[in-house]
Protein backbone atom coordinates (compact mmCIF):
# COMPACT_ATOMS: atom_id res chain seq x y z
CA UNK A 1 0.00 0.00 0.00
CA UNK A 2 2.52 2.60 -1.01
CA UNK A 3 1.47 6.21 -1.12
CA UNK A 4 2.49 6.20 -4.74
CA UNK A 5 -0.17 3.63 -5.66
CA UNK A 6 -2.86 5.47 -3.69
CA UNK A 7 -2.12 8.62 -5.63
CA UNK A 8 -2.13 6.85 -8.95
CA UNK A 9 -5.74 5.69 -8.45
CA UNK A 10 -7.01 9.25 -8.33
CA UNK A 11 -4.50 10.34 -10.98
CA UNK A 12 -5.90 7.69 -13.29
CA UNK A 13 -9.37 9.13 -12.74
CA UNK A 14 -8.08 12.63 -13.39
CA UNK A 15 -6.79 11.55 -16.79
CA UNK A 16 -10.22 10.28 -17.92
CA UNK A 17 -12.07 12.77 -20.10
CA UNK A 18 -14.93 14.64 -18.41
CA UNK A 19 -14.29 13.03 -15.00
CA UNK A 20 -12.53 15.78 -13.01
CA UNK A 21 -14.54 19.00 -12.53
CA UNK A 22 -13.25 22.02 -14.44
CA UNK A 23 -13.79 24.71 -11.82
CA UNK A 24 -10.68 24.91 -9.63
CA UNK A 25 -12.35 25.09 -6.23
CA UNK A 26 -14.79 22.31 -7.13
CA UNK A 27 -11.85 20.28 -8.39
CA UNK A 28 -10.01 20.66 -5.10
CA UNK A 29 -13.05 19.47 -3.12
CA UNK A 30 -13.50 16.56 -5.52
CA UNK A 31 -9.82 15.64 -5.32
CA UNK A 32 -9.76 15.60 -1.49
CA UNK A 33 -12.89 13.46 -1.45
CA UNK A 34 -11.60 10.96 -4.02
CA UNK A 35 -8.25 10.74 -2.20
CA UNK A 36 -10.11 9.86 1.00
CA UNK A 37 -12.18 7.24 -0.82
CA UNK A 38 -9.07 5.76 -2.43
CA UNK A 39 -7.40 5.48 1.00
CA UNK A 40 -10.44 3.60 2.34
CA UNK A 41 -10.44 1.07 -0.52
CA UNK A 42 -6.64 0.77 -0.69
CA UNK A 43 -6.81 -2.88 0.44
CA UNK A 44 -9.18 -3.96 -2.35
CA UNK A 45 -7.77 -5.69 -5.44
CA UNK A 46 -6.83 -3.16 -8.15
CA UNK A 47 -9.77 -3.92 -10.46
CA UNK A 48 -12.36 -3.59 -7.68
CA UNK A 49 -10.71 -0.43 -6.41
CA UNK A 50 -10.77 1.28 -9.79
CA UNK A 51 -14.37 0.17 -10.29
CA UNK A 52 -15.53 1.64 -6.98
CA UNK A 53 -13.71 4.94 -7.53
CA UNK A 54 -14.99 5.37 -11.08
CA UNK A 55 -18.52 4.63 -9.91
CA UNK A 56 -18.22 7.28 -7.19
CA UNK A 57 -16.84 9.78 -9.71
CA UNK A 58 -19.72 8.92 -12.03
CA UNK A 59 -22.22 9.44 -9.21
CA UNK A 60 -20.72 12.82 -8.29
CA UNK A 61 -20.80 13.95 -11.92
CA UNK A 62 -24.48 12.94 -12.31
CA UNK A 63 -25.37 14.48 -8.96
CA UNK A 64 -23.67 17.79 -9.80
CA UNK A 65 -25.26 18.09 -13.24
CA UNK A 66 -28.73 17.29 -11.84
CA UNK A 67 -28.41 20.06 -9.26
CA UNK A 68 -28.94 23.36 -11.09
CA UNK A 69 -29.97 25.46 -8.14
CA UNK A 70 -28.03 28.54 -9.25
CA UNK A 71 -25.22 27.87 -6.77
CA UNK A 72 -21.53 28.22 -7.61
CA UNK A 73 -19.82 25.10 -8.96
CA UNK A 74 -17.91 24.69 -5.71
CA UNK A 75 -21.08 24.89 -3.59
CA UNK A 76 -22.88 22.44 -5.88
CA UNK A 77 -19.92 20.07 -5.52
CA UNK A 78 -19.88 20.51 -1.74
CA UNK A 79 -23.60 19.67 -1.54
CA UNK A 80 -23.23 16.65 -3.83
CA UNK A 81 -20.35 15.24 -1.77
CA UNK A 82 -22.29 15.81 1.43
CA UNK A 83 -25.33 13.94 0.09
CA UNK A 84 -23.05 11.08 -0.93
CA UNK A 85 -21.63 10.88 2.61
CA UNK A 86 -18.23 10.14 4.14
CA UNK A 87 -16.45 7.35 2.22
CA UNK A 88 -14.82 6.28 5.45
CA UNK A 89 -18.30 5.38 6.74
CA UNK A 90 -20.23 4.05 3.78
CA UNK A 91 -17.39 2.17 2.05
CA UNK A 92 -16.26 0.26 5.15
CA UNK A 93 -18.87 -2.51 4.89
CA UNK A 94 -17.74 -3.16 1.30
CA UNK A 95 -14.12 -3.28 2.39
CA UNK A 96 -14.86 -5.58 5.33
CA UNK A 97 -16.85 -7.92 3.04
CA UNK A 98 -14.10 -8.16 0.47
CA UNK A 99 -11.34 -8.69 3.05
CA UNK A 100 -13.32 -11.40 4.86
CA UNK A 101 -14.20 -13.13 1.56
CA UNK A 102 -10.59 -13.25 0.45
CA UNK A 103 -9.26 -13.96 3.95
CA UNK A 104 -11.53 -16.97 4.55
CA UNK A 105 -11.01 -18.26 1.00
CA UNK A 106 -7.20 -18.27 1.27
CA UNK A 107 -6.72 -18.79 5.04
CA UNK A 108 -4.92 -15.43 4.93
CA UNK A 109 -4.45 -14.19 8.54
CA UNK A 110 -3.58 -10.62 7.52
CA UNK A 111 -6.72 -10.14 5.41
CA UNK A 112 -8.88 -11.79 8.09
CA UNK A 113 -7.50 -9.54 10.81
CA UNK A 114 -8.10 -6.43 8.69
CA UNK A 115 -11.59 -7.64 7.75
CA UNK A 116 -12.51 -8.27 11.37
CA UNK A 117 -11.09 -4.91 12.34
CA UNK A 118 -13.19 -3.09 9.73
CA UNK A 119 -16.38 -5.00 10.48
CA UNK A 120 -16.06 -4.35 14.22
CA UNK A 121 -14.87 -0.76 14.24
CA UNK A 122 -16.30 0.48 10.96
CA UNK A 123 -19.62 -1.30 10.77
CA UNK A 124 -20.44 -0.60 14.38
CA UNK A 125 -19.16 2.64 15.77
CA UNK A 126 -21.10 1.74 18.90
CA UNK A 127 -18.83 -1.31 19.37
CA UNK A 128 -15.86 0.94 20.13
CA UNK A 129 -17.96 3.00 22.53
CA UNK A 130 -19.27 -0.14 24.25
CA UNK A 131 -15.74 -1.52 24.57
CA UNK A 132 -14.42 1.71 26.13
CA UNK A 133 -17.29 1.97 28.62
CA UNK A 134 -17.10 -1.76 29.36
CA UNK A 135 -13.44 -1.35 30.35
CA UNK A 136 -14.36 1.68 32.46
CA UNK A 137 -17.01 -0.22 34.39
CA UNK A 138 -14.60 -3.16 34.81
CA UNK A 139 -12.06 -0.81 36.44
CA UNK A 140 -14.81 0.42 38.72
CA UNK A 141 -15.69 -3.17 39.66
CA UNK A 142 -12.06 -3.86 40.63
CA UNK A 143 -12.10 -0.90 43.04
CA UNK A 144 -15.40 -2.23 44.41
CA UNK A 145 -13.85 -5.64 45.04
CA UNK A 146 -10.92 -3.97 46.80
CA UNK A 147 -13.25 -2.07 49.14
CA UNK A 148 -15.36 -5.15 49.90
CA UNK A 149 -12.55 -7.64 50.53
CA UNK A 150 -9.87 -5.54 52.24
CA UNK A 151 -11.10 -6.68 55.68
CA UNK A 152 -10.99 -10.38 54.70
CA UNK A 153 -7.66 -10.25 52.83
CA UNK A 154 -5.65 -7.40 54.37
CA UNK A 155 -2.27 -8.61 53.01
CA UNK A 156 -3.59 -9.07 49.45
CA UNK A 157 -5.32 -5.74 48.89
CA UNK A 158 -3.66 -2.35 49.30
CA UNK A 159 -0.81 -0.11 48.27
CA UNK A 160 2.34 -2.06 49.08
CA UNK A 161 5.96 -0.91 49.00
CA UNK A 162 8.54 -3.67 49.06
CA UNK A 163 11.95 -3.30 50.71
CA UNK A 164 13.56 -3.23 47.22
CA UNK A 165 11.39 -0.23 46.26
CA UNK A 166 8.82 -2.06 44.10
CA UNK A 167 5.32 -0.58 44.45
CA UNK A 168 2.10 -2.53 43.93
CA UNK A 169 -1.38 -1.03 44.00
CA UNK A 170 -4.52 -3.16 43.93
CA UNK A 171 -4.97 -6.89 44.37
CA UNK A 172 -1.78 -8.94 44.72
CA UNK A 173 -0.83 -12.56 45.36
CA UNK A 174 1.39 -12.26 48.42
CA UNK A 175 2.73 -9.05 49.88
CA UNK A 176 5.18 -10.76 52.31
CA UNK A 177 7.49 -8.18 53.87
CA UNK A 178 6.02 -5.22 51.93
CA UNK A 179 4.73 -2.23 53.87
CA UNK A 180 0.99 -1.52 53.55
CA UNK A 181 1.02 2.26 53.06
CA UNK A 182 -2.68 3.03 53.18
CA UNK A 183 -3.92 0.32 55.56
CA UNK A 184 -7.69 0.44 55.93
CA UNK A 185 -7.78 3.94 54.39
CA UNK A 186 -7.91 2.09 51.10
CA UNK A 187 -11.57 1.21 51.79
CA UNK A 188 -12.97 4.78 51.76
CA UNK A 189 -10.57 5.71 48.93
CA UNK A 190 -11.78 2.80 46.78
CA UNK A 191 -15.42 3.57 47.59
CA UNK A 192 -14.89 7.22 46.54
CA UNK A 193 -13.26 6.10 43.28
CA UNK A 194 -16.21 3.75 42.63
CA UNK A 195 -18.77 6.51 43.16
CA UNK A 196 -16.90 9.12 41.10
CA UNK A 197 -16.19 6.68 38.24
CA UNK A 198 -19.77 5.46 38.28
CA UNK A 199 -21.19 8.97 37.95
CA UNK A 200 -18.65 10.06 35.31
CA UNK A 201 -19.00 6.91 33.18
CA UNK A 202 -22.78 6.92 33.34
CA UNK A 203 -22.96 10.61 32.41
CA UNK A 204 -20.57 9.98 29.51
CA UNK A 205 -22.62 7.01 28.36
CA UNK A 206 -25.86 9.00 28.59
CA UNK A 207 -24.51 11.85 26.45
CA UNK A 208 -22.97 9.44 23.92
CA UNK A 209 -26.38 7.74 23.56
CA UNK A 210 -28.11 11.12 23.18
CA UNK A 211 -25.69 12.10 20.40
CA UNK A 212 -26.48 8.96 18.44
CA UNK A 213 -30.14 9.81 17.87
CA UNK B 1 -37.12 17.16 22.35
CA UNK B 2 -39.80 14.53 22.44
CA UNK B 3 -38.49 11.06 23.27
CA UNK B 4 -41.51 9.37 21.69
CA UNK B 5 -40.69 11.10 18.41
CA UNK B 6 -37.04 10.07 18.77
CA UNK B 7 -38.07 6.48 19.32
CA UNK B 8 -40.25 6.51 16.21
CA UNK B 9 -37.48 8.11 14.15
CA UNK B 10 -35.04 5.41 15.31
CA UNK B 11 -37.55 2.70 14.50
CA UNK B 12 -38.19 4.16 11.03
CA UNK B 13 -34.46 4.15 10.27
CA UNK B 14 -34.30 0.46 11.19
CA UNK B 15 -37.36 -0.44 9.10
CA UNK B 16 -36.04 1.46 6.08
CA UNK B 17 -32.65 -0.18 6.38
CA UNK B 18 -34.42 -3.52 6.45
CA UNK B 19 -36.47 -2.95 3.29
CA UNK B 20 -33.76 -1.12 1.31
CA UNK B 21 -32.55 -4.34 -0.31
CA UNK B 22 -36.07 -5.21 -1.46
CA UNK B 23 -36.67 -1.65 -2.71
CA UNK B 24 -33.40 -1.73 -4.70
CA UNK B 25 -34.27 -5.08 -6.30
CA UNK B 26 -37.78 -3.88 -7.16
CA UNK B 27 -36.40 -0.72 -8.79
CA UNK B 28 -33.72 -2.58 -10.74
CA UNK B 29 -36.30 -5.14 -11.88
CA UNK B 30 -38.45 -2.37 -13.33
CA UNK B 31 -35.65 -1.03 -15.53
CA UNK B 32 -31.89 -1.19 -16.01
CA UNK B 33 -30.51 1.73 -14.02
CA UNK B 34 -27.34 3.31 -12.61
CA UNK B 35 -26.48 4.28 -9.03
CA UNK B 36 -27.45 7.94 -9.03
CA UNK B 37 -30.73 7.36 -10.89
CA UNK B 38 -31.56 4.44 -8.59
CA UNK B 39 -31.07 6.62 -5.52
CA UNK B 40 -33.19 9.50 -6.84
CA UNK B 41 -35.92 7.00 -7.84
CA UNK B 42 -35.96 5.49 -4.36
CA UNK B 43 -35.82 8.77 -2.45
CA UNK B 44 -38.57 10.24 -4.65
CA UNK B 45 -40.99 7.33 -4.71
CA UNK B 46 -40.48 6.22 -1.12
CA UNK B 47 -39.93 9.60 0.54
CA UNK B 48 -36.67 8.16 1.90
CA UNK B 49 -33.87 10.17 3.43
CA UNK B 50 -30.73 8.29 2.50
CA UNK B 51 -26.99 8.82 2.74
CA UNK B 52 -26.49 8.22 -0.97
CA UNK B 53 -23.24 6.31 -0.56
CA UNK B 54 -24.86 3.50 1.45
CA UNK B 55 -26.40 2.16 -1.76
CA UNK B 56 -22.99 1.16 -3.19
CA UNK B 57 -21.94 -1.52 -0.67
CA UNK B 58 -25.46 -2.93 -1.07
CA UNK B 59 -25.24 -2.97 -4.89
CA UNK B 60 -21.80 -4.58 -4.61
CA UNK B 61 -23.17 -7.35 -2.37
CA UNK B 62 -26.22 -7.98 -4.59
CA UNK B 63 -23.83 -8.14 -7.54
CA UNK B 64 -21.59 -10.66 -5.76
CA UNK B 65 -24.64 -12.76 -4.91
CA UNK B 66 -25.57 -12.60 -8.62
CA UNK B 67 -28.99 -11.13 -7.95
CA UNK B 68 -28.09 -8.22 -10.23
CA UNK B 69 -25.64 -7.89 -13.12
CA UNK B 70 -23.67 -4.79 -14.08
CA UNK B 71 -22.10 -3.24 -17.17
CA UNK B 72 -20.24 -0.01 -17.83
CA UNK B 73 -21.75 2.22 -20.49
CA UNK B 74 -19.56 4.93 -21.97
CA UNK B 75 -21.44 8.20 -22.35
CA UNK B 76 -20.52 10.40 -25.28
CA UNK B 77 -18.43 13.23 -23.85
CA UNK B 78 -19.45 12.32 -20.32
CA UNK B 79 -18.44 10.09 -17.44
CA UNK B 80 -19.21 6.36 -17.94
CA UNK B 81 -22.11 4.96 -15.96
CA UNK B 82 -22.38 1.55 -14.33
CA UNK B 83 -25.80 0.13 -15.17
CA UNK B 84 -27.42 -2.60 -13.10
CA UNK B 85 -30.07 -5.06 -14.27
CA UNK B 86 -31.90 -7.91 -12.60
CA UNK B 87 -30.72 -11.51 -13.16
CA UNK B 88 -32.99 -14.61 -13.25
CA UNK B 89 -31.72 -15.38 -9.78
CA UNK B 90 -32.57 -11.84 -8.65
CA UNK B 91 -36.03 -12.16 -10.16
CA UNK B 92 -36.65 -15.36 -8.16
CA UNK B 93 -35.30 -13.66 -5.01
CA UNK B 94 -37.56 -10.62 -5.37
CA UNK B 95 -40.61 -12.83 -5.97
CA UNK B 96 -39.83 -14.73 -2.76
CA UNK B 97 -39.34 -11.40 -0.96
CA UNK B 98 -42.70 -10.12 -2.19
CA UNK B 99 -44.45 -13.24 -0.90
CA UNK B 100 -42.72 -12.92 2.44
CA UNK B 101 -43.52 -9.20 2.58
CA UNK B 102 -47.22 -9.89 1.97
CA UNK B 103 -47.26 -12.46 4.78
CA UNK B 104 -45.45 -10.08 7.12
CA UNK B 105 -47.61 -7.01 6.49
CA UNK B 106 -50.78 -9.16 6.54
CA UNK B 107 -49.74 -10.59 9.89
CA UNK B 108 -49.02 -7.16 11.34
CA UNK B 109 -52.39 -5.83 10.03
CA UNK B 110 -54.30 -8.74 11.55
CA UNK B 111 -52.50 -8.32 14.87
CA UNK B 112 -53.17 -4.57 14.87
CA UNK B 113 -56.91 -4.93 14.22
CA UNK B 114 -57.21 -7.79 16.74
CA UNK B 115 -55.51 -5.81 19.51
CA UNK B 116 -57.59 -2.74 18.58
CA UNK B 117 -60.80 -4.75 18.96
CA UNK B 118 -59.65 -6.16 22.32
CA UNK B 119 -58.73 -2.73 23.64
CA UNK B 120 -62.15 -1.38 22.58
CA UNK B 121 -63.95 -4.25 24.31
CA UNK B 122 -62.00 -3.68 27.52
CA UNK B 123 -62.75 0.03 27.44
CA UNK B 124 -66.48 -0.63 26.99
CA UNK B 125 -66.44 -3.23 29.79
CA UNK B 126 -64.83 -0.76 32.22
CA UNK B 127 -67.46 1.87 31.37
CA UNK B 128 -70.34 -0.42 32.37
Amino acid sequence: MSRHRMHSDVEQLERRPAVPPRDQEAHELWHTYMEEASRVVADLPAAEREDVLLELASHVSASVSADSGGLSEADTMRAALQRLGSPNEFLRPMLADSLMDRGTANYHPGLLAKGLYHSLFGGLKSFTVALAFGLGYLTLAIFGVMALFKAGFPRHIGYFVYPNGTRVFGITGESGTARDILGYWIVPIAITVVIVLYVLLTRGLRSSRARRT
Amino acid sequence: VSTAQDAIAKWEVQVRKGVLEMVVLLTVRAAETYGYELITDITRSMNFELTEGTIYPLLSRLHKEELIAARWVEAAGGVPRKYYRITPRGRAAIEAMEASWTRLTGGVQRLASKTHAEADRRRQASHR
